[in-house]
């Protein structure tokens, strides 16, 4: 009786997960099915996961009066030469790279004495300063996106790598995780750092750093993936400038370059846009569980 | 080496005080033991000390010099700490160079990689590099010095610890309960190579326990603290014969020194438990007293007369020693008697036991707790 009740019960539970995962991975699994078939394979919802893979032929090298012969193609090869020769996608990769990079370290920079000195310092008014530093974590961006383009715009700003950096490089949410986790770190290794003759300074970067990074890891992963995917801040204030564009603006330019039907290039862009990300992630996977659930945060 | 001397110390954090007036003048090279219970106010004495934390009032002396404004780095102290604290992620043998780099490195030759092309670096590096061989073969480490301390047990991380202390050569060492995370066995050894360490390098040691035992086997002096106040001073034996207060006299020894409730008359005549005892005050009042025995000097009586009785509730027995716990009438206290094993055989649980004492064994303490100078007559 029991048996069968646990088995139940295991039977239910796998299913409501199965079918979660199945909602989380079938876009992508959409979009890299796409990014590998054809045209005509895409419209008629035909070929399975990878397509035929025959020989088609590139209409618009035809129509650039090339010979029929020289514009055939498998589409797999079709689809992603098209993503890198119709959009300079690599130029938009080095530009995410660049502010995503740019916007953690500064981060950092400025988290980690904020979170060491909430967590670690006493002084008057500390309490004061975290409860407002909880209370900024819950501003929405969008609620203080149009006073912050005003400002950025007033100082001349807008169309530059500073107004996609600056407004993020002081994050709380970074600050509260940090100080999280600094809470953890025993004060004896403080006062055993001070009796070694540290300076405060150097106590925060030689020794909570490196007890911090799992942490810190975890907060990585937090911020590159939220900026590296933002799309909403790169619309706002690069208007013109098509070299500063982000992946994710880069791909709207993209789309609105193309013939409305060129699924297939346009799901081979996403897919190498996606592709840093993942590979990221599963590289730090088991790090960035272990900084989340020692932080307490899940 | 250097003495440390502290002068009307005090602390309070807002309202609440948590040391009183703290006087305490420890010479150089001496081993003194700082003890009580949790939350006494030892390891705030320690800090203060350390410069970790400051003093409400008071000053305190290094060596002559007042250092109540020094950085807790110029003190020239060391510091032990209970959890250890060694660098996680820095290997022994990096967590051993670390104070020395701090302490002899200008800023500039500290830089990574550029620091490298300083002149004097290599010289001091190779200063430094033998002064931590040399230590890690006195704490017998070198094996270690690779590892990092998450690799290491906790004996081997206390040594790394006093290795770290003793790398810097310091003016005394302060260690704040070292031997509480190590188990009972490791602890006793530990005892003895602290108290030969102590010898080796003739450095002044303060040490903060809560443990009466580890008080009484390592130290030169023990001053045993309470609610904030330093109430007695002494070599372990003058503290242990001799407390000044009930106090004292409870929390140091084990087991607890017995204490039973007393009354003398205008006469002098003190009345303990129904029984008359031999003792002589000068002071001949009216008042409530406290009367203190230690187990080892109760000794069983067959029933003679002026000698107390109980009914046996428990026999401990140690090998060596038999404790055993009477039940005298009294819901707050127990007597413990320490006897051979020969003499505890033949009494069992539930038996009536006669006991006494030599009266000059009596410590008499007021209705206050402070010690009573007494005087006993004879033997009984």
């Amino acid at each position: 009786m029991e048996l069968k009740a646990s088995w139940l019960g295991e039977f239910f539970k796998h299913s409501v997960l199965i079918a979660g995962a199945i909602v989380v991975l079938l876009p992508f699994y959409l979009m890299l099915s796409y990014s590998l078939k054809s045209p005509s394979e895409i419209e008629t919802n035909t070929g399975g996961f990878t397509g035929a893979q025959q020989i088609m032929t590139d209409s618009r090298c035809v129509k650039a009066g090339n010979a029929e012969e020289d514009c055939l193609m498998r589409p797999i090869v079709y689809n992603y030469t098209a993503a890198f020769k119709e959009a300079p996608l690599v130029r938009y990769m080095l530009n995410g790279v660049f502010v995503t990079v740019s916007i953690f370290i500064i981060q950092v920079i400025v988290a980690l004495p904020c979170a060491y000195a909430l967590s670690k310092l006493k002084f008057w008014g500390r309490d004061v300063v975290f409860g407002l530093v909880i209370f900024c974590l819950l501003i929405p961006v969008h609620a203080i996106a149009l006073p912050l383009y005003i400002m950025l715009a007033k100082v001349g700003l807008t169309n530059s790598y500073a107004a996609l950096i600056i407004p993020w490089t002081i994050s709380v949410f970074g600050i509260f995780l940090m100080r999280q986790f600094f809470m953890t770190v025993p004060d004896d290794l403080i006062d055993a750092a001070r009796m070694d003759g540290m300076s405060e300074f150097s106590i925060v970067w030689q020794v909570m750093l490196p007890t911090a990074i799992p942490a810190l890891l975890a907060f990585g992963i937090f911020s590159v993936v939220a900026h590296w995917n933002d799309y909403y801040w790169p619309r706002v204030v690069i208007t013109g400038n098509k070299d500063l564009m982000t992946p994710p603006l880069g791909l709207r330019m993209f789309k609105s370059d193309m013939d409305g039907n060129e699924y297939g290039p346009m799901m081979a862009a996403t897919t190498v846009i996606v592709l840093p990300l993942v590979i990221i992630f599963l590289m730090a996977q088991r790090r960035f569980i272990e900084g989340i659930t020692m932080t307490g945060m899940k | 080496m250097a003495g440390i001397t502290l002068q009307g110390v005090t602390k309070a954090y807002g309202s609440q005080s948590v040391l009183n007036d703290i006087n305490l003048d420890i010479a150089d090279g001496e081993f003194l033991t700082l003890v009580g219970p949790s939350g006494c106010g030892k390891s705030t004495t320690l800090r203060i000390i350390a410069g970790l934390e400051t003093q409400s009032t008071g000053d305190v002396f290094i060596d002559g010099s007042i250092v109540n404004e020094t950085r807790p780095s110029k003190r020239d102290l060391a510091m032990v700490f209970q959890s250890y604290a060694l660098y996680p992620h820095l290997t022994v043998h990096q967590n051993l160079i670390t104070p020395l780099k701090l302490r002899d490195l200008t800023a500039l030759e500290r830089v990574p990689l550029f620091g490298h092309l300083m002149p004097e670096r290599g010289k001091k590096m190779s200063i430094i590099s033998s002064e931590v061989q040399k230590v890690a073969e006195i704490l017998k480490i070198e094996p270690l010095l690779d590892r990092k301390p998450g690799q290491l047990s906790g004996g081997q991380r206390q040594r790394v610890a006093l290795g770290r202390a003793m790398v810097r050569n310091p003016a005394a060492f302060l260690m704040d309960e070292p031997l509480s995370n190590l188990d009972a066995s490791l602890r006793v050894h530990m005892r003895a190579e602290l108290s030969e360490l102590h010898r080796e390098l003739k450095a002044t040691f303060i040490y903060v326990t809560h443990d009466q035992a580890e008080a009484l086997t390592m130290s030169d002096r023990i001053a045993v603290m309470m609610d904030g106040d330093l109430l007695q001073l002494g070599p372990p034996d003058e503290v242990y014969e001799d407390p000044t207060d009930i106090r004292v006299a409870e929390f140091i020894g084990s087991p607890k020194m017995n204490i039973l409730p007393a009354i003398c008359d205008e006469k002098g005549s003190i009345n303990c438990l129904g029984q008359k005892i031999k003792v002589a005050l000068k002071d001949k009042t009216k008042q409530s007293l406290s009367i203190g025995i230690r187990p080892e000097h109760l000794v069983l009586q067959s029933g003679a007369k002026s000698s107390f009785s109980g009914l046996l509730t428990y026999k401990e027995n140690l090998g060596s020693d038999v404790f055993l716990h009477l039940d005298i009438g009294l819901e707050t206290q127990k007597v413990v008697i320490r006897t051979d094993p020969q003499d505890a055989n033949s009494a069992k649980i539930g038996d009536k036991i006669s006991f006494g004492a030599s009266p000059n064994k009596y410590l008499v303490f007021d209705a206050n707790g402070k010690r009573i100078d007494a005087r006993g007559r004879g033997n009984s």
